[in-house]
């Protein structure tokens, strides 16, 4: 985690008081796009995008009559590295929280996130409602790293991981 | 007497398959974003084209994705079903997915599909 010194480059937070129309996931990750664009290479904004779009559709298809919160954050490390953090916070429907504390702790307990992706790819064919792959296309397709932890009946899902700067022109 | 193409373009908000057929390939081009609108139209489309391909003796069906700026994990998993039911399908025929390498998520995306059949999934403009 940050230390509390540094100061995020963009930082942007999105409260819901309920959640948020499905139709709102592309043009709020679009936006958010646009907030960094000056900061990140193409593959660096398009790891985000998919970050952003599959943790806020995930809270606007499973959560509760309550509030939601999408924060996003991009800052430095005392190393210099830019990190890029995605966090969502909401109440799950009661009968889709098995189902995500399940995921995430076989996504952070696999060894090979490739592989564990490959097989829960395999298995979303005979799923018949929802595809259960956005979580782990996060962890296989953008090298972001997931957390979670419950605060009462929130849930909190951070997506956190290195981004790289845009490449500057040679003179 | 030569076959002719009996599937139609599609179009929902923000989203477009274009399919085309020419010399015995079966080309569908996608365009703009796959998110929850296309959601339902794609894995519907996917499902037709599938029996259109079958229907023309296809041997390879193109999906050009070059563009397609995004597409969510629903639309993925549409292209999941799809290819599982070829792969699993005794009159099967290849996919083959024309990329943009400038849109990275596509590689990364594509190569998890053809990791799914690697026998029936290849990968164009990487």
């Amino acid at each position: 985690m940050r230390g509390e010194a540094e100061k995020p480059l963009v930082s942007l937070i999105v409260s819901f008081g309920e959640a948020p129309p499905q139709a709102m996931v592309t043009p709020l990750c679009q936006s958010l796009l646009e907030l960094c664009r000056q900061q990140l290479d193409a593959d660096a904004a398009t790891r985000l995008r998919l970050t952003a779009h599959e943790l806020l559709e995930n809270i606007a298809k499973y959560s509760a009559p309550a509030a939601c919160e999408l924060r996003f954050e991009l800052y430095r490390t005392p190393s210099g590295a830019l990190h890029a953090s995605v966090q969502t916070r909401n109440v799950p429907i009661a009968d889709n929280l098995g189902d995500v504390e399940a995921r995430l702790a076989a996504l952070t307990a696999a060894r090979d996130p490739l592989a564990h992706y490959d097989s829960i790819i395999a298995d979303s064919a005979g799923r018949p409602a929802g595809s259960g792959l956005g979580l782990a296309r996060i962890h296989a397709e953008t090298e972001y790293r997931l957390q979670h932890r419950f605060e009462g009946a929130d849930l909190v899902i951070a997506a956190a991981g290195e981004v790289w700067l845009k490449q500057v022109a040679l003179p | 007497m030569s076959l002719t193409l009996a599937l139609e373009a599609v179009e929902t908000a923000g989203f477009a398959c274009q399919p085309s057929f020419a010399d015995g390939k079966l080309t569908v081009s996608f365009h703009g974003t796959g998110d929850v609108a296309a959601v339902e139209l794609l894995a519907s489309y996917l499902k037709r084209l599938h029996v259109e391909a079958q229907r023309l003796g296809a041997t390879e069906v193109r999906c050009d994705f070059r563009k397609l700026s995004f597409m969510n994990s629903s639309c993925f998993k549409a292209f999941v079903v799809w290819i599982d039911t070829v792969k699993s399908s005794p009159e099967g025929y290849r996919i083959r997915f024309l990329t943009d390498p400038d849109m990275h998520w596509q590689k990364r995306s594509l190569e998890a599909l053809r990791r799914l059949a690697t026998n029936v999934v290849s990968i164009e403009g990487n």
